[in-house]
């Protein structure tokens, strides 16, 4: 009976699919003579590679459509002939006219860059009016173009920094790995690669992030509004897709720069059918260190890489199949000794078929890894070996059913099955083996969804849905019963029960709404409203202020209870001057409850009743976001601007009192800007400002045995707040003259990273006066402030292109 | 809130310290596993294979390299800082951890040294403003059963950038009851301590007694209880003599070597004196929780883990005499050690402080802070004041270095 739930969904899941494919074989006699219906792909026409989020436009019927996550459209519409009016931001308008009038038509489209005209004349591209028109609220798109013309951090572009320029995204600081947004913890962010989630998307702690520019298509963060076929994360879904690779020609492209250089080649394998790509990169400063070490240190490695690729076949018409994979490494290896590494590998296979030219199915599987290990001793007799990881299976089918340009249903499910190894340690002293492992942990995570994207009249949409999550923690393992105690305090295990390998020791259900409305009130505004709940069934266990390497996912248990969000959403969007300028301002609330915190003093490092010193709390996010954008010209860029409160409360902790968590930032500004200076020169520059992270300080200080021990009178948490952090970087990309025809473009970079060479606090921590403390004379103590970052940071890295 | 940034000379010199600092830290942590045989003395103290050799080359490097010196800064701990969260958390894995991973830290040194060149990542002594809060009563009632006069202070907490003497309190009245009822009377002082003598070979109790603690004062009585916990014999101190090994200067270092009593729960104190003088840095203090860090890796019952067993030796204070060049011991000094048994409240209490006090070191990976609980309680209201009340057993041991 246990198992119930967790069929019904299976069963759900497969029965989706099922169902659609039968429906999708029924004619539909009716329909089909009122309606017909234009499908394809819409695709860039110098690389093939296909185009996300495209827009297609019928000014017959003043409605249209845009592409999925394939680049795929439908529309169905009464027989007559139409104009499409296909964009893109950054491509030219394309314009066709269609004749529906026999039978379905299957039309793909490429489009072409607006920048490789720019030699001749200054053509802008059709600015989009996405921000207005699109349903989605709360989601933000980079496009790697904008991504890498930031100014660098030692001249490497880098995803995950450039999300920091958003409204409504924060880091407690550099060097941290993660971030948060709208005041959700790091683990509250659905990092996928492809759909594979990554667990751990730092390189060398949280200065570099996972991602290979040179791979990666497109970058959506989702923050609010979430659309019932995402979940699994309370505050935000970061999907990053990667390139499909260039199926017209080949092409090289890579970059050297301080800390790495990258390289990645892309080819059709079939022209216009099938091509692949492969990236990676490398760190290489133990290369360059390599000189002055010696021969004892053979067999060290101190770097970081990663691999990404990815090849994709269209097999026909109606299939489509994608294989993409990531790996990466962070290395410190120190002889045959001693060695720490840590790193993500990630496996999709996607099946794209068409049922119909109405219905797109997409069938998803990933596995996704992360581990790390740490290794001591010089030989069998002395040593240490302890890895953890967490695996991820899953499966993914999801459906698209185009009934008319304005009704859209989708629908799917997804299954993960969990293996989670909290910490496999042996240690091994003079030929004495003590084994500290703690046993696996498993789960199964099915959900089921349906959501139905819908015009209801001009300029009034909706998009409502529900997704039906359920988690069941299994066996193999133990589940252990705490008794109760005082709040904050360890809990005492009082039973323990053995279960065996996928035995139910607990299961959860729980139902997501999630509802979207956009009222245009006229071509140039909108409002939009949207309320979602989230629910997060795995936990990244950390108490530290940054998240470590070593830091354990843990999935929810009998005691650890699943956390939830609510988030309500409002927004006002405006588009001026021909959508030359946006502005869009939106508030939220977000409402989370049984947060993850934990006890003084908890043991959080290869604990088997690591529960007990866990604590379940609330929390609480509100604030107003505002950005504005110039999207054209020579000039462009963006403001944005978000006031914010983030709180927590939890039985235990400040006297069980509402306290900001240690990433409220109340004001967040930053504004980034980019500036043709000519054919050749480009300028950006960034600069952010924002509150200081509140931390604990002590009021005052207790002698115990010679030892002056801080203390903080009022026992709160998160009392007080480090000084204010903001930043200037700027850069100079020259692109070197060029011969018409040549194969061989490139690119400088110059950027300096904090140019007025502030030093930004991390933190402010107190001591006592580190000297040896005498006999009659008071003991000194005194606050230091921690900056990560204490230079400006030049530097210049080349990128070049050969196709 | 204002600031106030030093000058560079400053940074540099704080930057010269946290090299060394880690590196010492480094160093203690750099030893082979604990011996199982019962009441083995001290032996030599065995190295890697081909090590000495290596950091000679490496260490005169780090030595000669101003460069490493200004640049090598809390960016390289904050990698050792997560470690250490680890080793201060820890149990016989972090000690595990602990014992090889340094050895090879050299590159890992050059490595980040880069990275720090170019990021400089760096710390500042800055003034902040903190709202004062009420003086409250602070108990330092640490009390053991040696044979000679045992103080408790009362005193009242300071602001924390106050950097005066501490206020005393001199207008209680103190008394300690064993649980046999006889009553020892704590004598004012008037500058805060409180003494009681005990007649020649005589002492408070022995282990297995309970201890009440009686303070009046202002009208309000405080009390506590301890417990007096059994305590190991200390084997021997061991001395070697190092030369040419990275992060220990060439010269003699001591080692402490007892066994923890069998049975799982039993937590110490290792307070270690050079000379007379109490090592009381932050960072030299010295638990044991049985023969490891902490409860989690219940290591029962034999030698005290070499972490715990090598910070005997005494802490560097930089820029002085006694700086990272100079050795803990020289010939003719004294290493004395001394074992309390402590309760387990007054192990997490000591506990907390330490991580309270070393906070800074985990940089980037610090924790939250709490503050320390106390086990005296005003009678009137049941709450706990501040301070702790404990009553240890001792054993200790001196050697003079030869």
């Amino acid at each position: 009976m246990r198992h119930l739930l967790q069929v019904i969904c299976l069963g759900l899941v497969l029965l989706t699919t099922w169902v659609s494919s039968l429906t999708a074989q029924i004619p539909e006699p009716g329909l089909a003579k009122e309606k017909l219906t234009i499908s394809g792909y819409i695709k860039d026409a110098a690389s093939g590679e296909t185009l996300i989020g495209a827009s297609i436009f019928v000014p017959e019927i003043q409605n249209g459509t845009t592409t999925n996550a394939y680049g795929f459209y439908s529309l169905s519409l009464p027989p007559a002939r139409y104009t499409l009016s296909i964009s893109y931001l950054g491509y030219r308008r394309l314009e066709a006219i269609i004749d529906l009038d026999i039978q379905n038509i299957r039309q793909d489209y490429e489009m072409q860059l607006v920048s490789a005209e720019l030699e001749e004349v200054i053509v802008t591209s059709d600015a989009e009016d996405r921000n207005v028109s699109e349903l989605q609220m709360s989601v933000n798109r980079l496009d790697i173009g904008t991504i890498q013309k930031l100014p660098t951090l030692l001249g490497e572009v880098e995803i995950l920094r450039s999300i920091l320029l958003l409204p409504g995204v924060t880091t407690v600081g550099e060097g941290a790995s993660g971030f948060n947004v709208r005041g959700g913890s790091i683990d509250q962010n659905l990092v996928l690669l492809d759909e594979a989630p990554v667990y751990n998307s730092s390189h060398l702690f949280g200065f570099y992030s996972v991602f290979n520019p040179d791979a990666v298509k497109d970058v959506q963060l989702f923050k609010g509004g979430i659309p019932s076929r995402y979940g699994g994360r309370l505050s935000s879904i970061l999907d990053v897709r990667m390139k499909e690779g260039n199926n017209k020609k080949f092409e090289l492209n890579g970059g050297v720069g301080f800390i790495f250089s990258r390289l990645s080649v892309e080819a059709p394998i079939i022209k216009d059918k099938a091509s692949f790509i492969v990236a990676a990169r490398r760190s290489y400063i133990d290369v360059l260190a390599r000189p002055f070490l010696n021969e004892d240190f053979d067999g060290s490695a101190l770097n970081f890489y990663d691999l990404t690729a990815k090849t994709n076949w269209s097999v026909n018409e109606n299939n489509h199949l994608f294989l993409s994979g990531y790996f990466g490494r962070d290395n410190f290896r120190f002889g045959e000794a001693a060695g720490f590494d840590w790193g993500n590998g990630t496996a999709t296979l996607r099946w794209n078929h068409l049922f119909s030219e109405r219905l797109f199915s997409n069938i998803t599987l990933y596995y996704s890894d992360y581990d790390y290990e740490i290794h001591f001793g010089e030989d069998a007799t002395n040593k240490f070996d302890w890895e953890a990881s967490i695996v991820n299976y899953s499966i993914k089918p999801e459906l698209a059913y185009y009934v008319n340009p304005s009704n859209l249903i989708r629908f799917g499910g997804h299954m993960v099955v969990y293996d989670f190894l909290p910490g496999k340690a042996i240690g091994v002293s003079e030929g004495e083996v003590t084994d500290f492992s703690l046993p696996s942990k498993y789960a199964i995570e099915s959900s089921v969804f349906v959501e139905n994207e819908l015009n209801i009249a001009p300029g009034l949409e909706v998009n409502y849905g529900i997704r039906l999550s359920h988690f069941n923690y299994t066996g193999k393992g133990f589940a252990y019963a705490y008794g109760e105690t005082s709040a904050g305090e360890r809990r005492p295990l009082i039973d323990t029960r053995e279960f065996t390998q996928w035995e139910s020791i607990q299961t959860y259900l729980n139902p997501e709404p999630r509802i979207a409305i956009k009222y245009e009130i006229s071509h140039h505004a909108s409002v939009k409203l949207s309320y979602n709940r989230m629910a997060q069934y795995v936990h990244l266990i950390s108490n530290t202020t940054a998240s470590t390497p070593v830091d354990v996912w843990t999935p929810s248990t009998n005691n650890l209870k699943p956390q939830l969000a609510d988030q309500f959403a409002a927004g006002f969007f405006r588009n001026f001057d021909d959508n030359m300028y946006e502005i869009s301002i939106e508030t939220y609330y977000k409402r989370m409850q049984r947060l993850v915190d934990y006890i003084d003093g908890a043991d959080l490092i290869l604990n088997p009743l690591i529960e007990g010193d866990l604590l379940s709390g609330e929390g609480r996010a509100y604030g107003l976001e505002s950005q504005f954008s110039k999207t054209e010209g020579r000039w462009t860029g963006w403001i944005s601007y978000t006031l914010a409160r983030t709180e927590r409360r939890v039985e235990g902790i400040n006297a069980g009192k509402w306290y900001p968590s240690r990433y409220d930032q109340l004001h967040n500004l930053s504004v980034t800007t980019f500036y043709d200076l000519s054919k050749r020169w480009t300028f950006s520059a960034s600069f952010a400002f924002n509150s200081g992270t509140p931390s604990t300080f002590p009021t005052s200080r207790i002698e115990q045995q010679g030892y002056v021990i801080p203390h903080n009178a009022s026992d709160g948490r998160n009392n007080a707040r480090v000084p204010v952090y903001h930043r200037l970087d700027v850069s100079l990309t020259l692109n070197p003259k060029e011969k018409p025809g040549k194969k061989w473009h490139s690119e400088w970079v110059f950027s300096v990273y904090n140019v007025y060479n502030r030093r930004n606090p991390f933190s402010i921590y107190f001591r006592q006066d580190p000297k040896r403390v005498m006999p009659d004379i008071p003991i000194m103590t005194e606050a230091v402030k921690l900056s990560v970052i204490g230079n400006f940071i030049p530097s210049v890295s080349y990128n070049f292109k050969f196709n | 809130m204002e600031y106030h940034e030093f000058g560079t000379g400053m940074i540099k010199k704080s930057i010269g310290m946290t090299i060394r600092k880690m590196l010492f830290r480094l160093s203690l942590r750099t030893h082979p596993p604990p011996e199982r045989a019962f009441g083995t003395s001290a032996r030599p103290v065995r190295t890697g294979a081909g090590f000495p050799s290596l950091l000679k080359k490496r260490g005169s490097m780090v030595r000669n390299n101003i460069l490493l010196r200004v640049f090598l800064i809390d960016f390289l701990v904050s990698f050792s800082g997560m470690r250490n969260n680890i080793l201060l958390k820890g149990s016989i894995v972090e000690y595990l951890v602990s014992t090889v991973m340094p050895f090879h830290s050299r590159k890992l040194v050059l490595y980040l040294t880069l990275m720090v060149m170019l990021l400089g990542a760096c710390t500042d002594v800055v003034d902040i403003n903190i709202d004062p809060a009420e003086d409250q009563l602070v108990v330092d009632a640490w009390l053991n059963n040696k044979s000679e006069a045992q103080t408790i202070r009362l005193t009242l907490s300071q602001p924390y950038f106050s950097n005066a003497f501490v206020p005393a309190v001199s207008d209680a009245e103190v008394s300690v009851t064993h649980e046999n009822g006889s009553m020892f009377i704590f004598t004012n002082q008037g500058d805060g301590d409180y003494i009681w003598v005990p007649e020649a070979g005589g002492a408070l109790g022995e282990p297995g007694d309970t201890f009440q603690l009686e303070i009046q004062w202002k009208g309000d009585v405080y009390q506590a209880e301890s417990y007096m916990r059994r305590v190991p014999m200390i084997d021997s101190i061991g001395i070697e003599v190092r030369d040419g090994e990275l992060g220990y200067a060439d010269g003699h270092w001591a080692a402490l070597y007892a066994r923890d009593l069998p049975g799982l729960g039993d937590t110490y104190w290792i307070k270690a004196f050079k000379n007379g003088v109490f090592l009381n840095k932050p960072l030299e203090m010295n638990l044991a929780y049985d023969a490891a860090f902490d409860a989690g890796g219940e290591v029962d019952g034999v030698t005290f883990i070499t972490p715990i067993r090598e910070l005997i030796n005494r802490f560097p204070d930089p820029d002085t005499e006694d700086d990272f060049e100079t050795p803990p011991y020289k010939p003719g000094d004294e290493v004395h050690v001394e074992i309390h048994s402590i309760t387990n409240a007054a192990f997490f209490f000591l506990q907390t402080a330490r991580d309270q006090m070393n906070n800074g070191e985990n940089t980037i990976f610090s924790i939250p802070i709490a503050n320390t609980k106390s086990n005296v309680i005003r009678e009137s209201d049941g709450k706990a004041v501040l301070g702790f009340f404990s009553v240890s057993a001792v054993s200790e041991r001196t050697r003079i270095v030869e």
